[in-house]
């Protein structure tokens, strides 16, 4: 391995668990998954070169993974041998406690719009509305607005 | 105010956000099988148009002038020809240049619905463009073909094999215009939903 994929590799070990959390909201199961982190991978590898650091390497790597689950073309057969990810527990079947409240976490956050959804998803991860709002390409007033109308869809959701 | 009123729904997914994280912590995830299949990965539909444009018209440069010229084109058809390939090859690269993958990647949400949506204008307006120039183009390689000095019936046999390329090749082409624009229309679709 060369000096830059050592580099890569590191990087994107410490942000597996974020890329994981959004390709499991944006997916309908383990296969989806499985093929949209590799596909965010590829992205990664493609951009890294040219990442310069404009933006936290968090807010990259949140707009690398959305952009691709949003833009993935579920219908496409992959080209590539399909390596699997080394995930022990199934988050869509598994039936201990912890995982059915991540599962209600997903039954929520799967029935908003995907701009939605994915601005949720980072206010859960406890960005800034500055960062919320670069990474979706709105005005960090505009996030708060949102923020409302989506506090107001799940309350109804709810109800 | 920056951060919102917290409402209990909120509060109840921050709480199952950490049971989440706290699981995947648990995870290996990433293997190093994944790492390199990830490095040498492959292109995007829309990228790989793009790509194949410009190798068809590299093909057609060479081996279409050669083989053409074999038979005894006219040098006017031949340059006419080469300038429509290249005016394709250049035009495709600049609609594309703002869909470049790394591009689209590295954007945000709302620019890459945005530009979805150039692409797709500017996929029909070529479209519109492109379908009547291959006619004329069309219309004159069959005058120059049936001009020339040589057999009719072998004239004629000629124009039918062409014809039937240029029938697959304008089925194959449309195929790979409708791909793009579905993947246009999807994406946009999803972003606006």
């Amino acid at each position: 391995m060369e000096a830059n994929e050592r580099e890569f590799a590191g990087i994107v070990r410490k942000h597996k668990n974020t890329i994981y959390t959004v390709c499991y909201m944006f997916s309908k199961d383990e296969d989806e998954v499985s093929d949209l982190f590799q596909e965010i991978l590829i992205n990664l590898w493609k951009g890294y070169e040219k990442f310069r650091g404009e933006s936290s390497l968090n807010s990259w790597i949140y707009k690398v993974s959305l952009n691709t689950c949003i833009s993935a073309d579920r219908k496409k057969k992959k080209m590539g041998k399909k390596v699997d990810l080394s995930v022990g527990s199934n988050l869509y079947e598994d039936t201990d406690q912890d995982t059915k409240q991540i599962r209600q976490l997903y039954s929520r956050i799967s029935k908003l719009g995907v701009i939605d959804r994915a601005i949720v998803l980072l206010w859960l991860d406890n960005l800034s509305y500055d960062e919320i709002g670069e990474i979706v390409g709105i005005s960090t007033k505009n996030v708060s607005v949102k923020l409302v109308r989506i506090r107001e869809q799940l309350k109804a959701m709810k109800g | 105010m920056e951060r919102m009123n917290e409402t209990n729904e909120l509060e109840e997914m921050r709480a199952q956000m950490a049971l989440l994280k706290e699981k995947l912590d648990k995870e290996e995830i990433l293997t190093d099988n994944l790492l390199k299949q990830a490095m040498t990965g492959k292109m995007s539909t829309i990228n790989r148009y793009k790509w194949i444009t410009l190798f068809a018209a590299l093909f057609a440069l060479t081996f279409g002038n050669l083989s053409w010229y074999g038979i005894g084109l006219p040098l006017r058809f031949l340059i006419g020809t080469s300038i429509l390939m290249v005016v394709s090859v250049v035009a495709t690269w600049i609609i594309h240049a703002k869909m470049d993958e790394e591009d689209i990647m590295n954007g945000n949400l709302l620019e890459v619905a945005k530009n979805a949506k150039k692409l797709k204008m500017q996929y029909i307006t070529w479209q519109r463009i492109g379908w009547p120039v291959i006619v004329v183009w069309l219309a004159w390689f069959a005058y120059e073909l049936l001009s020339l000095n040589h057999d009719k019936e072998y004239l004629v046999g000629l124009l039918i094999g062409c014809a039937i390329g240029g029938i697959i090749g304008g089925i194959w082409g449309h195929m790979m215009n409708r791909k793009v624009l579905k993947t246009c229309d999807d994406l946009i679709k999803q972003i606006e939903e």
